[in-house]
């Protein structure tokens, strides 16, 4: 069996994977694990940040059951490698966090002629299902002709996900993927289980069947080979945002210089946090206001007050400084306030990611 | 024009060297290093976060979730009894996994069905 990706799914799938017996195991994950992957990939340690993901699997899988032959793929899964690497197995794990990789993976299978047992969590909530296993089972295409807007392709490292809801859908996929194997029971194929944490609820729907006009394994198929998916989606094979130029240069200013300024002048400028006020409460600098990027409009009244307070009775208008997670958000904000009236607005590049990177290291990062 | 051209080739080359320079200095340099030579080694505001740098960083993705956020994971650590065996090992790692730091391993059959070594 070949798992594509080594995070949270990926963790207890294959040690229950390992535990049953399966002969072969290959695990394909290009990153090094971070500390802050460890909160539901519990199949890496942390004396091992900053290693191989696939390699860490591996050893995992090798010290719970020798038995198994375990291999490491330390590469992206790609549309040149994808072929080749799922050849010597009989059926691959969908352990991914984005549509990109969902799509290559499912082209890849359907080309191989190999069934795909796929899952994804993402907050409180899972869904698993197996896809292409018989003639009339749909494939990801069947179900999802075309990728969403990148805006709505909601990420874990944007949503947050609690570590236990991928490790029940990994579990879930092992267990399919063992009874395919085994041939044994009802494979979860045209049906999905979408589990909500929340509500404790395992819920199954029925799946369409095979699409005859999918362009991958309809009955005449458009796609003969692999295709460039990060065009095709519009977004890298990653769940990392990508950052936004949506100001003009002289807009920005980089954390270094807003430090040096905020040294100097400590308060004669507004700093307007615009992350959900959940992130806000995780850590912030102290003397940032927080408007949430939604609430920019209505709370104008607000601004206005905190920048008055801010002038101590000189005619200069206060400048404000817009600060998110990573600088994409705050460039929202700034162009919303110009838009509102207000002409001194800058953006700190980065955002507080930045921040704790290149002023202050002691600033938590998540 | 050959002048211009002439001229145009010479700030490109600078530029050239001073960006090479730059990547090189990026890819020589430990990122431990980079701290102490950061302008702000120790910046002197202190920011506001209730958890630590590592706590945050470990506790991250349920950290931005509206359904846990920091105030369910600040409320997560206490005191989680669970017997021993298979079921309760993956419920323990999964349980220190999102922060319930102290778990006494105790005993408990009451859910335990007889002939099942769990």
């Amino acid at each position: 069996m070949l798992l594509v990706g080594a995070g949270g799914l990926a963790s207890s799938a294959a040690l229950y994977l390992a535990g049953a017996g399966v002969g072969r195991i290959g695990v394909v994950d290009f990153d090094d694990i971070e500390l802050s992957n460890l909160q539901r990939q519990i199949i890496h340690l942390p004396r091992n940040v900053g290693t191989s993901k696939a390699e860490s699997a591996v050893r995992a899988i090798r010290d719970y059951n020798p038995e198994v032959d375990a291999i490491a793929y330390k590469c992206h899964f790609t549309s040149q490698n994808a072929m080749e690497i799922v050849k010597p197995y009989d059926l691959v794990l969908d352990c991914t966090d984005n549509v990109t990789s969902r799509y290559l993976i499912n082209d890849a299978c359907v080309l191989s002629g190999k069934p795909l047992v796929s899952g994804s969590a993402l907050r409180m909530e899972g869904q698993v299902t197996v896809y292409h296993l018989y003639k009339d089972t749909p494939c990801y295409r069947c179900m999802f002709k075309e990728p969403p807007p990148k805006a709505a392709q909601g990420t874990c490292s944007n949503e947050g996900v609690l570590g236990v809801v991928p490790g029940i859908i990994g579990c879930l996929q092992a267990l399919e993927s063992i009874k395919i194997l085994s041939q044994s029971g009802q494979p979860l194929a045209s049906r999905m289980i979408l589990f909500d944490a929340m509500s404790a609820t395992f819920r199954t729907f029925k799946l369409r069947s095979r699409d005859k006009n999918c362009a991958i394994c309809g009955d005449s198929p458009s796609i003969t080979a692999l295709i460039d998916y990060e065009a095709f989606c519009g977004a890298s094979a990653n769940d990392k945002p990508t950052p936004l130029a949506l100001i003009k240069p002289a807009q920005h200013i980089v954390p270094t210089d807003y430090a040096a300024l905020l040294l100097q002048h400590p308060d004669d400028h507004l700093l307007l946090d615009v992350r959900p006020a959940l992130q806000f409460d995780i850590c912030a600098l102290p003397h940032a206001v927080n408007i949430p990027l939604p609430e920019i409009d209505s709370r104008i009244e607000e601004i206005k007050t905190l920048l008055e307070s801010r002038t101590h009775g000189s005619n200069l208008s206060p400048a404000i400084y817009t600060i998110c997670r990573r600088g994409n958000d705050s460039q929202r904000a700034l162009l919303k306030l110009e838009a509102l009236g207000f002409n001194s607005v800058k953006n700190i590049t980065g955002g507080v990611a930045a921040w704790a990177q290149e002023v202050d290291p002691k600033f938590p990062t998540y | 024009m050959y002048a211009a051209l002439l001229a145009e080739n010479a700030t490109l080359k600078s530029k050239v060297a001073e960006l090479e320079a730059r990547l090189q200095h990026l890819e020589t340099k430990a990122p431990v290093e980079s701290y102490s030579n950061a302008p702000f080694p120790d910046f002197p505001k202190s920011p506001i976060a209730p958890l630590s740098k590592v706590e945050v960083e470990r506790y991250g993705r349920q950290l931005i979730m509206r359904e846990i956020g920091a105030s369910g994971t600040c409320n997560m650590p206490l005191k989680v009894c669970f017997g021993l065996g298979g079921f309760h090992s993956t419920l323990r790692r999964d349980l220190t996994s999102v922060g319930t730091l102290k778990i006494l391993p105790v005993l408990c059959c009451c859910f335990r069905p007889k002939k099942v070594d769990c």
